[in-house]
């Protein structure tokens, strides 16, 4: 479903080297893992499948099209498709939970009725249907990860890319939010998660990626 | 239908969460559109008063007191053989009472004094060729009956001179008018654009396009123009009367503005359309310049 096809990038200015020549396939239904160290690329190779970057040289298929060269009319349909969550969630903070969610909704051109419907049903996916009221500094971390989570799947995503979901986290929250991760997946959304925890691939099921110097080698 | 409500509503944001931004963009602005339709009605004016001049008979011939009406009548006859005069129309003391009167029909203390002795007979030539006007106004000027000779073109002239004059004055005036509302507009619309940078960057991760995140930064600055033209079309109503009766004690031959029903449709109409344009326009430019979509 995704191909990386002799992926490269350089800052010209800085003449760092962040890929050279980097392939992969991922297929639907795949539960990867982006492991690297810090400053690895791992962010980087996230944000080309959005087309919040595009590499330097090489093309990236998403089903038929490829994002290097997608028009920019059609970046908003990509954007639809597939779906990211950040390490910092990228929630507004005067806006509830319920909100927050509803503006991804109406996003995409849900009517008003349709939204107070589905803003529960995107709640209940992630466990949170009791907290739509709350504000986002009202939630641990966890939970605001959660919501930034529920409103990724407001599209219904084929593709979910996680960049560090579990950063700033604590073990306990760590593995709600793996498992949630897991869930998703097993509803069908292939899944793209980012993280440097090794110990946390090391105990969890799925494909793992290693970015390292530039390149790109399957570990599992 | 929807998009219309998210639109309105999310402008509305945009104005409440900086009230007082808004509210000094909105008095700015309206007087900015006050000062464009005082130049556009000045222009107006002074163009009818311009067309109205030259259509009037060229030359004004008055007579002295002592001319007997056959005098005047003889005088009549003898242009009216001039092939090059196109026309001759004699108008007696009685008649520039009445057209006297008609003119000042409002204001009894000016008719008080006025008889019909004390108006001038005088007769109006036009001539087929302006140039020829300037040789039956000499023509007159010598002459024993004659009192005063007005010849039109003068006025025309100098009047043009003058208008010249106030275009000019007045179209620098209004291109700095429309540099600083560009300059307001831009500011605004761009501080817009930053206040709400969080939930453009949300918007486009969520697959918005660009239009969509666009339209309420555009609509902002329209709104702003709908108000302020709003505003500054009833002050400009509401003030015109009087610069209308003012006008008539001179100039009250010419219908200088159009008639009072019309008039709020027009100033406001204008105005709004203008305004509208212009500040959709330069709200247009500044998310291209500011926003990433
Ligand atoms: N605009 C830029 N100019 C120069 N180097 C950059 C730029 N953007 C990112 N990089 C470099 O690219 C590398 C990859 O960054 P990133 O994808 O954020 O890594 P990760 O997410 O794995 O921590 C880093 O070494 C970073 O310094
Ligand atoms: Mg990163």
């Amino acid at each position: 479903m995704i191909k990386f096809d002799s992926v490269s990038k350089w800052y010209k200015r800085s003449g760092v080297t962040a890929f050279e020549e980097v392939s992969l396939q991922i297929n639907q239904g795949d539960f990867v893992f982006l492991i690297g160290p810090s400053g690895a690329g791992k962010t980087t190779l996230l944000k080309f499948l959005i087309r919040e970057d595009i590499p330097s040289e090489g093309d990236i298929w998403f089903k038929d099209d490829n994002i290097v060269r997608l028009p920019r009319r059609k970046i908003p349909h990509l954007r639809r498709q597939i779906g990211m969550v950040f390490q910092d969630f990228k929630l507004l903070r005067q806006q509830t939970v319920f909100e927050n969610i509803a503006f991804a909704l109406e996003v995409v051109g849900k009517k008003p009725s349709e939204v107070k419907e589905i803003v529960p049903y995107l709640l209940d996916r992630v466990g949170l249907l009791h907290r739509e009221r709350a504000f986002p500094q009202e939630l641990s971390t966890g939970e605001q990860q959660r919501v930034a989570i529920a409103r990724a799947l407001a599209t219904e995503p084929e593709v979910l890319l996680a960049d560090e979901p579990t950063g700033n986290l604590d073990s306990q929250n760590t593995k709600q939010i793996v498992d949630l991760l897991k869930q998703i997946n097993e509803w069908g959304t292939t899944v793209i998660m980012a993280t440097h925890d090794e110990a946390l691939v090391k105990r969890t099921k799925g494909r793992v990626v290693v970015i390292k110097d530039g390149r790109l080698t399957e570990q599992r | 239908m929807n998009q219309i409500i998210r639109v309105i509503k999310y402008t509305f944001q945009h104005i409440t969460r900086n009230v007082w931004q808004s509210f000094l963009i909105i008095m700015i602005l309206t007087v900015l559109m006050l000062m464009g339709q005082l130049f556009a009605i000045v222009s107006i004016a002074s163009d009818r008063i311009l067309t109205y001049l030259e259509n009037q008979p060229q030359v004004t011939v008055f007579f002295k007191d002592e001319t007997t009406s056959d005098q005047i009548e003889q005088i009549k006859r003898e242009l009216e053989k001039d092939s090059l005069i196109e026309s001759v129309s004699y108008i007696t003391k009685e008649q520039a009472y009445e057209i006297y009167k008609a003119q000042h029909k409002n204001e009894p203390e000016l008719l008080e004094f006025v008889t019909p002795d004390i108006l001038p007979a005088s007769l109006d030539i036009s001539a087929r060729q302006v140039e020829y006007l300037s040789n039956i106004a000499k023509q007159f000027q010598n002459n024993e009956f004659v009192e005063r000779v007005i010849f039109q073109q003068d006025l025309v002239d100098e009047l043009t001179s003058w208008t010249d004059a106030v275009r000019f004055g007045g179209g620098v005036l209004l291109g700095v008018l429309l540099l600083i509302s560009i300059g307001i507009i831009l500011i605004v619309v761009t501080n817009n654009i930053n206040t709400f940078s969080r939930e453009i960057e949300i918007m486009r991760l969520v697959g918005a396009g660009s239009w969509y995140i666009r339209w309420p930064f555009i609509f902002d600055g329209v709104l702003f123009a709908l108000f302020s033209a709003t505003y500054a079309s009833a002050i400009m109503v509401w003030v015109l009367p009087y610069v209308q009766s003012f006008t008539d004690h001179f100039i009250a031959t010419v219908e200088l503005f159009p008639p009072h029903e019309n008039l709020i449709h027009l100033v406001w109409g204008y105005t709004t359309g203008i305004g509208v344009l212009f500040t959709a326009v330069v709200s247009y430019l500044a998310t291209r310049q500011h926003l990433k979509v």
